[in-house]
């Protein structure tokens, strides 16, 4: 067994590393060496900012929650990999027509899992408690415990990520079948989150002075990692370990505890694992949708029930492109409340503007991305758009005004439940804000479809299955910054030249800017959809 | 340039912003008076240490057990205390501000001044929550045993000021020796 684990593990890792070109593997290793020691030193650096400067104590609590949180951010990348590596990667249908057992497969993936995440643990979590030893003066046993901690660590995440991953599968596969699921489960996520945040945000004082806000924060980070760490299980085992705290009892503890995790969790996923699998061989697949022939008189109205249709069925996608839309409410509020509760100047309410200005337009544009790639997305489906007997340019309006009115109405949500959360915030400032961002927003739209008329990525969305390094998708993000900044520069100017009259420049500015791009896209859409080939 | 690094941009604007109206977009601190009391709260002291002075005076020293407070999994303690405005600057403010709202308001404002004249003077590691009137005091596992004094004073002027000592009852003790 060992010996075929050892080939399984060689074979994945060749796969996702350059271990077979080992020519410059030493000068490789050398230079891996040096970047720990630097990432150290910075680290240290960091840690003696945050106890000598920053208030923030950094003891035994600290260092539970640093263990704590680079767990959690380890547990969710391993989860998401293993739950692609374990279930739904091509290379499963190679591997399982090996002579090895489905155990073996499995065991090797976490293995390989594991390897990735020791390589892992040494860019943050271990130099940042090297850093802490030197800056709090640690004497031996601290170190003896960073070195235990550096190789169980991995695989306790490991371990805890293959636990969960066999859960979050089976959601996922639920989510799929059942679309309107995400959505519920979203909007129910959407409301705890405002509830909790405007929870907290009522413990804010009326009047806020910055330095006696920054000390409360502290104070209550102080609070909170303590209460964090004493119910963070087997991670406050490792505190204890690393400060020497009973050794005797914590070591064992701490040992043996992912060894017995580990059995659990091969015992639940071995009975599981082949059939979840073998999910993604292609006999194992069903058609989840019929195929229906529906005639439509009208065009434009056949593409634009289809993008509704789409956007429902990968609900996912969308949510990917909207989600910083999603979040726009919570940034208002957080930043208003804290505004509000200043005692401003005339100046201090101009900076309010201007900033609700700036960040509200930042969210929004960078949110345009579905529009940057909405042709793109077509992917190996447009040569069949191209060959249609029709106006098939008419599916770039459809798009577009999608993108529209589905970009306007969570712009538009996000300003009512600002406007419902903080009623102390001058209404009139609040919807003309509001009419400026959706111009600004409109106009970038048109910008970043353009980009993707004139440079489409079909081919890249073909190969590789996705359009996250998509070109057009980081140029239409730098433009929405560009226009964010020179939006909330000619507010700040304009406001102390014209006073309330800014407004009129702004706005008139805002619609000279859209009908220039409305222009633009028309004139690129008639000269260039034809071009687009694959 | 990527959806990450817009967010990390966001974050760091929003932060800045903050920073920005509370340094050059507020109204300036005008207060034209002073704390009159620093107490510590009766809730951050058990009761009072007597000691005879060479004149023949007795001085009383506020105390504070610490034996079930902080523990090996409980390495703080939080001491409360009150601030007092003098009794006829309240009146003034008062006669001032008819409106019950208004007056709270002002009375707030300059409180919140006020609160960042206080400093803590102590061996121990602490942080000030000006808005709570709270001092976190920070322990270390070797401190368990020790006794502490802690003085919260003004900064403007040291007479107004009040202090109290903590210490670790030991087992079979009445009281601090």
């Amino acid at each position: 067994m060992l010996s075929r684990l050892k080939i399984l593990t060689i074979l994945q890792l060749s796969n996702l590393t350059e271990i077979k070109r080992n020519k410059r593997l030493f000068a490789k290793i050398a230079l891996r060496i040096l970047r720990i020691v630097l990432v150290t030193i910075v680290m240290a650096l960091v840690v003696y900012l945050f106890n000598n400067f920053l208030y923030i104590t950094v003891n035994i609590y600290f260092v539970i929650v640093m263990i704590l949180l680079s767990q959690a951010f380890s547990i969710g990348g391993i989860t998401s990999q293993l739950m692609n590596s374990l279930y739904e990667s091509k290379e499963n249908q190679i591997l399982m027509s090996f002579p090895v057992t489905d155990n073996d497969i499995f065991i090797s993936k976490l293995i390989v899992s594991y390897l990735r995440e020791l390589l892992r643990s040494l860019n943050f979590i271990i130099p940042l408690l090297i850093g802490v030893g030197i800056i709090k003066d640690m004497g031996f046993s601290y170190y003896l415990g960073v070195i235990v901690l550096m190789f169980v660590l991995p695989f306790l995440a490991t371990t805890i990520s293959s636990l969960i991953s066999i859960q979050l599968t089976f959601f996922k596969n639920l989510f799929k079948r059942y679309s309107f699921l995400p959505v519920i489960l979203g909007s129910v996520v959407f409301v705890a989150l405002y509830l909790l945040v405007s929870y907290g945000l009522s413990f804010l004082p009326d009047q806020i002075r910055i330095v006696q806000l920054y000390h409360s924060f502290t104070n209550n980070l102080y609070d909170t990692m303590m209460a964090i760490s004493n119910y963070a299980t087997i991670y406050k085992v490792a505190g204890y370990i690393l400060y020497g705290q009973n050794l005797g009892l914590w070591y064992p503890v701490f040992l043996i505890t992912p060894v017995v995790l580990f059995v659990i969790v091969y015992l639940l996923i071995k009975p599981l694992y082949f059939k979840l699998a073998s999910l993604t061989f292609e006999e194992a697949r069903s058609k989840k949708r019929k195929a229906q022939n529906e005639k439509s008189n009208n065009l434009f109205i056949a593409f634009f029930k289809k993008e509704l249709i789409v956007s429902f069925r990968s609900f996912g996608d969308t949510l990917s492109h909207y989600s910083l839309l999603l979040m726009m409410p919570f940034v208002m509020l957080i930043i208003n409340s804290i505004y509000m509760r200043m005692n401003r100047s005339l100046n201090g309410n101009t900076y309010v503007l201007v900033f609700n200005i700036i960040i509200t337009l930042l969210i929004a544009t960078s949110s345009n991305t579905a529009s940057a790639t909405a042709i793109s997305g077509e992917g190996q489906e447009f040569v069949l758009l191209k060959t249609a007997p029709s106006d098939t340019k008419t599916i770039a309006w459809a798009k577009i005004l999608f993108n529209i009115l589905i970009s306007t109405l969570l712009i538009f949500i996000s300003f009512v439940v600002f406007r419902l959360a903080l009623p102390k915030f001058p209404a009139l400032d609040l919807w003309l804000i509001f009419i400026l961002v959706i111009m600004i927003n409109i106009s970038h739209i048109f910008w970043s479809f353009e980009l993707d008329i004139l440079n489409p990525q079909l081919n890249q969305a073909m190969t590789l299955g996705t359009l996250r390094n998509s070109p057009n998708i980081s140029k239409s993000i730098g433009i929405g910054f560009t226009l964010s900044f020179i939006a909330g520069i000619l507010a700040l100017g304009g406001t102390f030249i014209l006073g309330p009259y800014v407004w009129i420049l702004l706005f008139g500015l805002a619609i000279l800017l859209l009908i220039v791009r409305f222009v633009y896209f028309r004139s690129y859409l008639s000269a260039y959809f034809i071009d687009i080939e694959m | 340039m990527s959806k990450k690094i817009v967010v990390f941009v966001i974050i760091i604007f929003s932060f800045l912003s903050v920073l920005i109206i509370a340094l050059i977009g507020t109204l300036p601190d005008n207060v034209s008076v002073n704390l009159e009391e620093i107490i510590i709260s009766p809730e951050s002291y058990d009761g009072y240490k007597y000691e005879n002075n060479e004149d023949g005076t007795v001085t009383s020293i506020k105390i504070k057990d610490l034996k079930d407070i902080v523990t090996d999994s409980n390495l703080s303690f939080d001491l409360y205390y009150e601030l007092t405005l003098p009794a006829a600057f309240e009146a003034g403010l008062r006669e001032k501000y008819l409106d019950e709202e208004e007056y709270l308001k002002e009375r707030s404002r300059i409180l919140s001044i006020l609160r960042e004249d206080i400093d803590v003077v102590s061996d121990l590691n602490f942080r000030v929550d000006y808005n709570s009137n709270r001092i976190t005091l920070i322990f270390d596992l070797s401190d368990l045993k020790k006794t502490f004094d802690v003085k919260i004073v003004s900064k403007k002027n040291q007479g107004i000021s009040d202090h109290v000592l903590l210490y670790f009852k030991k087992d079979g003790e009445s009281g601090i020796e």
